[in-house]
């Protein structure tokens, strides 16, 4: 059974360094008055346009093996293959902040209000990154309720796009997952709509079962680690 | 003159209405359209421009230097024969086909703007063959396209091969950018130059003036 989760607004506000680190400001960077008033406005404007949901939906390891392999474009080993065997149980997700955010940054740049629609931009962006911990938080408490927790136990999530799971991997997620039902629709090009959305597998596994060596193929290519602070935060 | 330096001034703080009323007075007091252009607006840019690079101040402040550029840019417009500016050139410019991502390919449009270019933006999800006939038809200097996904990167191939067709010996220069856009993929197909970001692109754009 599937689960959809309409997602408190509040729960997933992005921190401001983070936001305006996504706006080229590094983290240690003391933001001016000016900066400062903007990033109240956009937060109002975000408060106002975001509707964030998710849905997931529980996947057998040998249903998700299937499903893993996609389009056969995934890297010839990958983090994901190798820790999903190892897996408690795994669930598919979506989430999204819905389209009237995206609605919202074009009209702002229409009208020239660059900065209010590129901070706009970056908020929705982190956000839909909290929205998608925030489902993962969700389906560790479900576990935890359910009673099929235990000590040690983590749920992480990972998603088409990343870690050598290739992006094609998207077609066989959506018909297995079918995010349409919280408005989610994905092109030919594997891009989903609204803009702000983000799928992935949520892995639910003893914590030592996590961790991997950062000696795959992606690994090489990649330009944020983000997988090293994941897996520190365990 | 002291007021376009004001115009300049108030544009660096982001001040559009500021910018706005002064361009007006600048207008009425008989100062040459052309001359407010470039030595209180692009003047002003230049400036972000450089402070940028040189980390003194952050996206947010460029954003809205460039508002209110705009702003300024609204008042003059109509002055200039049918509404032309003088430009550095013509731009088409667009993501290709197949992606939605608007924020890099727009903050790039608004940088180009921003430094004296025309920009003709066919907005996202730009079919490869819009990109060359609106360029052929434009009498562009340039096509600049935009791509976040590795799934849609072919598109800007497919643009340069439907441009060597349509033009064999096309003058327009072909500049490519985006995430997962790299200097060896633009030489790769055959683009004229890469940007990496919209600032890194303007420099690019201007650096086919010189030839
Ligand atoms: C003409 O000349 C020029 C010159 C310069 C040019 C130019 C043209 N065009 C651009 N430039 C340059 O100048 C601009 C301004 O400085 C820059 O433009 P950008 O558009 O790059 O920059 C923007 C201003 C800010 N940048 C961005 O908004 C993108 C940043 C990264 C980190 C990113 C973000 C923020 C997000 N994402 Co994601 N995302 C990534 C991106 C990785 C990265 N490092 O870029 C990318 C694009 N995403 C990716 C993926 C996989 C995904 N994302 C997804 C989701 C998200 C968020 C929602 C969390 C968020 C917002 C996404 C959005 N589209 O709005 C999913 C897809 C969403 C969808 N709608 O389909 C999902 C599919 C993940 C999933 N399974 O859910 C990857 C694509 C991989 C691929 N194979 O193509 C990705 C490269 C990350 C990665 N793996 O490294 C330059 O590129």
């Amino acid at each position: 059974m599937d689960e959809i989760i309409h997602i408190d607004i509040e729960k997933i506000i992005p921190r401001m360094d983070n936001v305006l680190e996504q706006q080229g400001m590094a983290k240690k960077t003391v933001p001016s008055e000016k900066i400062r008033e903007l990033y109240m406005r956009v937060l109002a404007i975000y408060r106002q346009c975001a509707r964030p949901m998710g849905i997931w939906l529980e996947v057998t390891p040998e249903d998700f093996g299937r499903l893993y392999e996609g389009e056969e474009m995934n890297d010839r080993s990958t983090p994901v293959a190798d820790i999903f065997p190892r897996a408690e149980s795994l669930a598919l997700f979506a989430v999204t902040l819905g389209q009237a955010v995206t609605d919202r940054i074009n009209e702002l740049m229409v009208v020239n209000d660059f900065a209010t629609g590129s901070m706009l931009d970056s908020m929705a962006s982190e956000s839909a990154e909290s929205a998608a911990d925030y489902i993962q938080s969700c389906y560790f408490k479900k576990m935890f309720k359910a009673g099929s927790y235990y000590p040690d136990m983590r749920v992480l999530r990972y998603s088409p796009g990343y870690c050598g799971w290739h992006i094609s991997g998207q077609k066989k997620l959506f018909a297995y997952l079918h995010p349409e039902t919280i408005g989610l629709s994905c092109n030919s090009s594997f891009l989903m709509s609204p803009l702000k959305s983000i799928t992935g597998v949520l892995i639910a596994a003893i914590k030592e079962n996590h961790y991997f060596e950062m000696e795959y193929d992606c690994c090489r290519t990649c330009k944020t680690f983000s997988c090293r602070e994941r897996l520190k935060n365990l | 003159m002291k007021i376009l330096e004001e115009i300049s001034k108030y544009l660096q703080s982001g001040d559009d209405t500021k910018v706005r009323e002064l361009t007006q007075t600048a207008v009425e007091v008989k100062i040459p359209p052309g001359e407010i252009l470039d030595d209180g607006l692009i003047a002003g840019m230049n400036i972000i421009g450089i402070r940028f690079k040189a980390h003194e101040i952050f996206l947010p402040d460029v954003l809205l230097a460039a508002r209110a550029m705009y702003a300024g840019m609204d008042v003059l417009k109509p002055l200039f024969i049918q509404g032309q500016m003088p430009t550095l050139g013509k731009v088409v410019i667009g993501t290709v086909q197949g992606d939605l991502h608007d924020i890099g390919k727009n903050l790039v449009a608004i940088m180009l703007k921003g430094a004296g270019f025309e920009v003709i933006d066919l907005g996202h999800d730009v079919p490869s063959e819009k990109f060359v006939e609106t360029a052929c038809l434009q009498k562009a200097g340039y096509i600049g396209l935009s791509s976040l996904l590795t799934t849609t990167m072919p598109a800007m191939k497919e643009v340069i091969r439907l441009l060597k067709e349509k033009q064999p010996d096309s003058a327009i220069r072909v500049i490519v950018g985006g995430a997962p856009i790299t200097k060896e993929y633009a030489t790769e197909i055959g683009a004229d130059a890469y940007g990496f970001d919209a600032m890194n692109a303007v420099d690019v754009f201007k650096s086919f003036l010189s030839e």
